[in-house]
Formats: structure tokens, C-alpha cells, sequence
């Protein structure tokens, strides 16, 4: 049996699919687009059945394309997911609005149960609200229930249990002037009633997608136009008979929630106290990022570091030993390594979508970011994008509007992230003596890192305007949105998301992460036949005149062999493309190895420069190795102050992650913005890193 | 007057609503010409604001508010 749930945005739809699949649920896309799937099982009496949660939706007319696809599977009964039974889930608290989708299905024949939840909110629920008489005169079985009490849910696992069957009411006549077309229609597409026909030619432009392949082409013959305000003069005549429906009911009163609401919004939205809560929660998000998210991370760091040690000393030494230890193995920590923080930021996003505060930074963001083609909903995206953009890429899948969900994936690893911070440490360093100015109040360090970041959230801001122009975007849609009323979190919807967040990462992108390591230790550990022999051979010898030098000599031939690897041959190849922005083969190589990940760069860089014991923090000795290094043609130091200008600015605006990248393919669901983010940030860093270069050497 | 006339705290009633997509948006949101409201919150930028009515609060744009024509109530 398949019965699929159907209702509002914040109907506690997902927290009713939560208490009836607990854990037995599994979350995808949709097919063809990035709009979350969850599907569920649970027990009914030893019959097992299939739970669907659908996107949110206020009405069968889509207004988004979260609520298109919920419209779409109602009336395509070939659909996987069009289901035996549907529930529709009302909100105690707004019975008139839960109502109009109600009568919508009804209407459209579907065997329907109304399940009106919430109703630990609504004090004495059943002198408000006369659930037998809404069952009488709706047709249909009504069962009052709270996802959070759990109190009506053996009921309506009972109700699910009887044959269900559609209503004989129908709420919306069908103007006679109309019927002759809708019954050719109904006819055409095999529709099981009359309104469905009504509902696909009213709202043709909504439904563009419809599975039937002449479904377009059918409409465009038909010779009455729908006009605009039928679908309004239908939820006219809906309202109606709702409000005749709910007569009895007692008049609405302001609830316990909405008052408090009211009073906290005035703290919340005000125009200064507003902004400095959202920044003291951003602060505290932070703090918590870096002081506890850092931890675990550096568990699984070593503690996987350990387990390589293991099997370095147990296996034989192979070439599969080494691809497993330094190939698999690493490549699975790359991936393990971003659990923390991804689980870390999807609690506090979790939280605030909960509590009902997210809607609230939506209005207070909505005009600052709308110039932009941002949404509202960008700011939590772009902010957790100095924490680390994979994480805030997947965030973004909040954003209603396609095309600001897009444009805030693609410039959020614009965003200085917390991987740049030791690639900035050791390049500042090479330029920015150790000083301070005005009196010691400002270390020039810190300064020039800050303007780092700030050209980096700039630059996300410029580029967001540019893709806006770009895909021709005008962000002045009618914009109408419901602000719901504060409540408490649901532990178990946090939990939820936290899960399946991480997993999704785990096991979606994690694949392609663990390739792309592989595939760059096969080229670092590999080269033409006979040159690490030659190398090795070189060393032997040398260690055997001056075995007191054996550890410097040994990390001499790291970097010799590296040098003569495919990675070094790589960076040799591809040095006279950067060589206009003063880039030498060295830097091609940490180029290519730290696509895996920015930090990367520092650790090549310690091997190239064969420096044994460098130390991320303060690579001074790393740093006076590479500021030692001569350039063979000038004679002059390699890294003169443009050449190093020129690598920071690159690593501000270069792709140099394959996380992000298998992240952007999740989310969009094609490789081709995936591959766009890659050409489009790394011309970007390649030109910056140019005109950085020649200005600088110019000066 | 319209809707984007009002300040915080006063109350008015739906007159019309202009636009015949803002009505739909609206009315999917239980909200009909003749329901009575008033202004909750305006954003500190002046822009968007959130009003009260039947029950919810719901954000609305400046400019999609001057297509919602309003009668101020006492």
C-alpha cells in the first residue's frame, strides 16, 4: 500500500512522516530535480506500507516548483509515487486555509483522510472544532492528531486499515461553459475527474513539466483562453463553503504562540536589536564551529592517520599496500574529515528553521540581498561559507526561487573559507613583515588577512550580480511568504536532518572525492619508467658517504622524487601558462595536489621544499626555505612580493576543492554548473593572479 | 490607500487587490479582500513588512503591497 502525505509549509507534515517511519526512511531527489524525496515504511498490522512525504503546497495551483511537483504526482496517475490513499495534513490552528487543499483533492476524486494536527495547540480542540460534523460533511474520515504528543496516531493507523473511498461531495462546480472542453480533456489525458481536466487548462503554464509529451501542444489548440482570475474565483467559491463548513466552529482567538510571537518579534525584528541578535547567533554559530567542530575533526584526522601507520607496518610493502593505505584510505579521511562540520552547521540550520527564527532572517536580509539576485535565505549559505562551502552549498537547498538558489551555490565558494587559513598564514607571511601600526593597535598581518576576506566576500557579491545578468534573472516575482509562529524544536526533526545531511554527503559525494585522491596519489606516486629508480639510486649512494645526513637526505629525495613524478611533470608541462602570473613548476605542482583541498598546498610546498617538520601555524622554517629559493633565469628570489601577492590572490578565488565540487554536482543535480563553478573560478583567479602580478611588479 | 501606506501597529481591511496574481498568492494563504489586519513589523530597511491577519503573519514586499489597495479601520 502507498499512501503520501500532502499539505502546507509548516503543517508539522514532515514531523507526522518522522513519528510514523521513525528511522526507516530514506531521502533522494526527485527525479530530474534537486527537491527532496523521503520516502518511508512503517507497519500497519503486519502489512507493510510506503510512506511518501511530498513537498509542502498551499493549494493544487503551484506557485513554486517545491509545490509543482507535489501538483504534478496528484494528477499523474502513472506516477511512481502516485500513491492509494493520500492524507492531507491540516493545521489545527488554521482549519479554514488547511481546508481549501482539502477540498481540492476531494474534488478531484482521490480517496482522502484529513488529518488535523496539532492539536495539543488549540486549547479544548473538541469544542472548537466538530470533527464528526467535518467528516459528515466532507466525506471523508477526519482524525485529529499531534505529531509532537504522538496522541491520535494509533487512530489513524486504524483508519488507513478500513477501504478507503473517494468522496461523493463535490466542492467546486465546474462552469457549464466550460464543460464540453473539460470533458474532451479529461478524455484526452485519461483523468479520473472532471476537475482534474479543469485544474491542468487553468493552470497549463504551471504544469510545464506534465508527463504526457503532447501535453503543451493538446492546450495550444484548445480555443477558450483561461483567464487569470478563474483560479482566484474558484478559491472564492471554496472559502465559502469552508466558512459555511466551519460556522459552528467557535470564533478564532489569538493563541498563547501568536502572542508571544508578537512580542518576540518586536525584539527580533527591530531595527537594531534585529540586526545584533542575528549577529550575536551568527558569532555564537561560529564560536562553536571552530571550538567544538575542531575537535572531532582532529580525532579523525589522527586516529585515521593512526590506522595508516597500522597498515603501513602490517602489509607488505607493495604497490596495493600503498594504494590502499595512501590512496583509499586518505581518500576516505578527505571525505570523513567534513562529517563534523557539516552534521555541526546542519544542527544550528535545523534549529532555526525549528524555532521558526529562519523566516524571520529571511525579512530582515530580503532587501539587502535581493540587488544581489540572492534570496534572503542566502545569508545562513554565504556566512557558512567561511566555515567551509560544502556544507553551505547543501544549505541552500532551502531557497524556494531556482535561480537564487543557484546563484548562491555558485558564489558561495567565493566566501573565505577555514581550508584558505593555512595557505594564508605561509603566503602573508612571505610579504607582510612582522609589524604592527598605529601605536601596536593593529598587527599588519591580521590586516591583510582581513582584506583577504573581505575581497572575498566582495567578490561574491560581484559575481552574484553578474550571474544575475546572466541568466537574465529579475527578482521582483511577487514575493508573499508566512512567518510562523515560534515554537520549540522538534529533537527529532533536528536529529533527522543532521543524519541524513551527513549521509547524503557521506555517500553521494563522497564517492567522486575518494576518485579524484586516488587518481592525484597515483600521479605524486608514480613516474616514467626508470626515473625514481635513478633517483633512488642517486641517494643511496650519497647516504652511504654521509650516513650521519640520512633525514635530511631522506626528505631531500621525498622532494627529488616529486620532482620527477607525473605531478612534477604536470607542473612542468603547464608552467609556461602560469608563468605570466610568475608561477614556476614548483607552484604548478601545489597547484594540482591541492586541488584536493586548499591546505593541501602547504604541505606540498613542505615536501618540494623538502622541510621535515613544518608546522601549520608557524611554518617559519617552511617559509625561510621558500623565501631562500632562486629563480634560475632572474637570479632574483623566487618568491619576490608580486609572485607571492599573485598566489594569494589565486587561492582566494581559485576551485581548489573537489568537495566543493562534488557538492555543486549534488545539488544541481548536473555536472555541467559543477563544471561551470570550475572554469568560471579558476579564469577568475588565473586573471585576478595575472593583473596582481604584473601591477605589483610594475610598482 | 494602499497597503504600503500603512505604519506599524495600525490596522485596515482589504478593500481590492489589484493584481490578479497576488490575489491567488494571498488567498492561498487564507487572506480575501474584506479580512481585517494590522501591521506587525516593518523591515528596518522600510521594506518587506509582515502583517497580522486571520490567525498567521505574512511577509509581503513594498511593491507587491501597493497593489493591495486597504481602508484604514480606527
Amino acid at each position: 500500500m502507498k499512501i503520501a502525505l500532502i499539505g502546507n509549509p509548516n503543517s508539522g507534515k514532515s514531523s507526522l512522516f518522522n513519528v510514523l517511519t521513525g528511522m526507516n526512511q530514506k531521502v533522494g531527489n526527485f527525479p530530474g530535480v534537486t527537491v527532496d524525496r523521503k520516502v518511508g515504511k512503517f507497519h500497519l498490522e503486519g502489512k507493510e506500507a510506503t510512506l511518501i512525504d511530498l513537498p509542502g503546497t498551499y493549494s493544487l495551483y503551484p506557485q513554486s516548483e517545491d509545490e509543482r511537483i507535489a501538483c504534478e504526482i496528484v494528477h499523474n496517475t502513472k506516477h511512481v509515487d502516485f500513491a492509494d490513499a493520500w492524507i492531507v495534513v491540516a493545521d489545527a490552528t488554521q482549519m479554514r486555509r488547511s481546508l481549501l487543499l482539502c477540498t481540492q483533492m476531494i474534488d478531484l476524486h482521490l480517496p482522502t483522510i484529513l488529518v488535523v494536527n496539532m492539536i495539543d495547540l488549540v486549547q479544548n480542540v473538541e469544542e472548537q472544532i466538530d470533527f464528526s460534523a467535518l467528516a459528515k460533511n466532507l466525506g471523508i474520515p477526519v482524525i485529529p492528531v499531534s505529531a509532537k504528543t504522538q496522541a491520535g496516531i494509533s487512530t489513524l493507523k486504524k483508519a488507513l486499515l478500513q477501504p478507503l473511498s473517494p468522496s461523493k461531495n463535490t466542492f467546486f462546480q465546474i462552469p457549464d461553459s466550460f464543460l464540453a472542453s473539460i470533458q474532451k480533456i479529461q478524455n484526452h489525458f485519461a483523468l479520473p475527474s472532471p476537475y482534474a481536466a479543469y485544474q491542468l487548462w487553468v493552470a497549463r503554464d504551471s504544469f510545464s513539466h506534465f508527463e504526457p509529451k503532447d501535453f503543451a501542444t493538446y492546450f495550444s489548440n484548445i480555443a477558450i483562453q483561461p483567464d487569470k482570475r478563474l483560479i482566484s474565483n474558484e478559491m472564492a467559491v471554496r472559502y465559502d463553503r469552508i466558512d459555511t463548513l466551519l460556522e459552528n466552529a467557535a470564533p478564532s482567538q489569538e493563541t498563547y504562540a501568536e502572542k508571544w510571537t508578537e512580542r518576540l518579534d518586536k525584539v527580533f525584528l527591530h531595527r537594531i536589536g534585529g540586526y545584533a541578535f542575528f549577529l550575536a547567533i551568527l558569532w555564537v554559530i561560529f564560536q562553536l564551529l571552530f571550538s567544538v567542530a575542531e575537535l572531532p575533526m582532529g580525532w579523525i584526522e589522527s586516529g585515521i592517520s593512526w590506522v595508516q601507520s597500522l597498515a603501513h607496518h602490517a602489509l607488505p610493502a607493495h604497490f596495493l599496500s600503498d594504494l590502499l593505505v595512501e590512496g583509499l584510505i586518505e581518500g576516505i579521511k578527505n571525505v570523513v574529515v567534513f562529517v563534523p562540520q557539516i552534521a555541526f552547521l546542519f544542527f544550528f540550520v535545523a534549529l532555526l528553521e525549528e524555532t521558526g527564527y529562519m523566516s524571520r532572517v529571511v525579512f530582515l536580509m530580503d532587501k539587502i540581498m535581493r540587488p544581489f539576485g540572492f534570496s534572503g535565505r542566502s545569508v545562513i549559505p554565504l556566512i557558512g561559507g567561511m566555515a567551509c562551502a560544502v556544507p553551505s552549498i547543501m544549505m541552500a537547498r532551502t531557497i524556494p526561487n531556482r535561480t537564487e538558489r543557484l546563484i548562491t551555490i555558485m558564489v558561495t565558494p567565493l566566501m573565505s573559507c577555514s581550508a584558505r587559513i593555512p595557505v594564508y598564514v605561509l603566503l602573508v607571511g612571505l610579504f607582510v613583515p612582522e609589524q604592527s601600526v598605529l601605536w601596536g593597535l593593529i598587527n599588519l598581518k591580521g590586516l591583510v588577512m582581513m582584506a583577504l576576506y573581505l575581497l572575498g566576500f566582495l567578490m561574491a557579491l560581484l559575481a552574484a550580480w553578474v550571474f544575475k545578468i546572466i541568466l537574465k534573472y529579475k527578482s521582483d516575482g511577487i514575493f508573499v511568504s508566512e512567518m510562523p509562529v515560534y515554537r520549540s524544536p522538534r529533537w527529532q526533526n533536528v536529529g533527522l536532518t543532521i543524519w541524513q545531511k551527513s549521509w547524503a554527503f557521506v555517500s553521494e559525494a563522497g564517492k567522486m572525492i575518494v576518485v579524484i585522491s586516488m587518481v592525484l596519489w597515483l600521479l605524486k606516486s608514480f613516474a616514467p619508467a626508470g626515473k625514481f629508480e635513478a633517483v633512488e639510486q642517486k641517494y643511496a649512494t650519497l647516504m652511504e658517504n654521509a650516513p650521519a645526513q640520512k633525514d635530511s637526505l631522506t626528505t631531500a629525495l621525498q622532494s627529488e622524487k616529486l620532482a620527477v613524478s607525473y605531478a612534477g611533470m604536470f607542473g612542468k608541462v603547464i608552467e609556461p601558462a602560469i608563468r605570466p602570473l610568475g608561477f614556476d613548476w614548483k607552484i604548478g605542482i601545489a597547484l594540482l595536489t591541492s586541488f584536493a583541498a586548499r591546505e593541501v598546498f602547504v604541505g606540498t610546498m613542505a615536501t618540494i621544499y623538502s622541510v621535515n617538520d613544518y608546522d601549520e601555524e608557524n611554518p617559519k622554517n617552511l617559509r625561510e626555505k621558500i623565501s631562500a629559493d632562486i629563480n634560475p633565469q632572474t637570479g632574483k628570489p623566487q618568491y619576490s612580493v608580486p609572485v607571492s601577492l599573485a598566489l594569494v590572490i589565486f587561492y582566494a578565488f581559485a576551485m581548489q576543492c573537489m568537495s566543493t565540487l562534488a557538492a555543486t554536482k549534488r545539488e544541481t543535480g548536473t555536472w555541467t554548473w559543477a563544471f561551470v563553478m570550475l572554469f568560471y573560478l579558476t579564469g577568475l583567479a588565473y586573471l585576478a593572479a595575472w593583473a596582481t602580478f604584473n601591477l605589483a611588479s610594475s610598482l | 490607500m494602499t497597503l504600503s501606506e500603512l505604519h506599524i501597529a495600525e490596522s485596515a481591511m482589504i478593500d481590492r487587490i489589484e493584481s490578479a496574481e497576488m490575489q491567488v498568492a494571498l488567498m492561498q494563504l487564507g487572506v480575501r479582500e474584506g479580512d481585517s489586519f494590522s501591521v506587525s513589523n516593518i523591515a528596518p530597511l522600510g521594506d518587506p513588512m509582515a502583517i497580522h491577519i486571520n490567525g498567521t503573519k505574512i511577509s509581503i514586499r513594498k511593491q507587491d503591497a501597493k497593489s493591495i489597495i486597504v481602508k484604514k479601520l480606527p
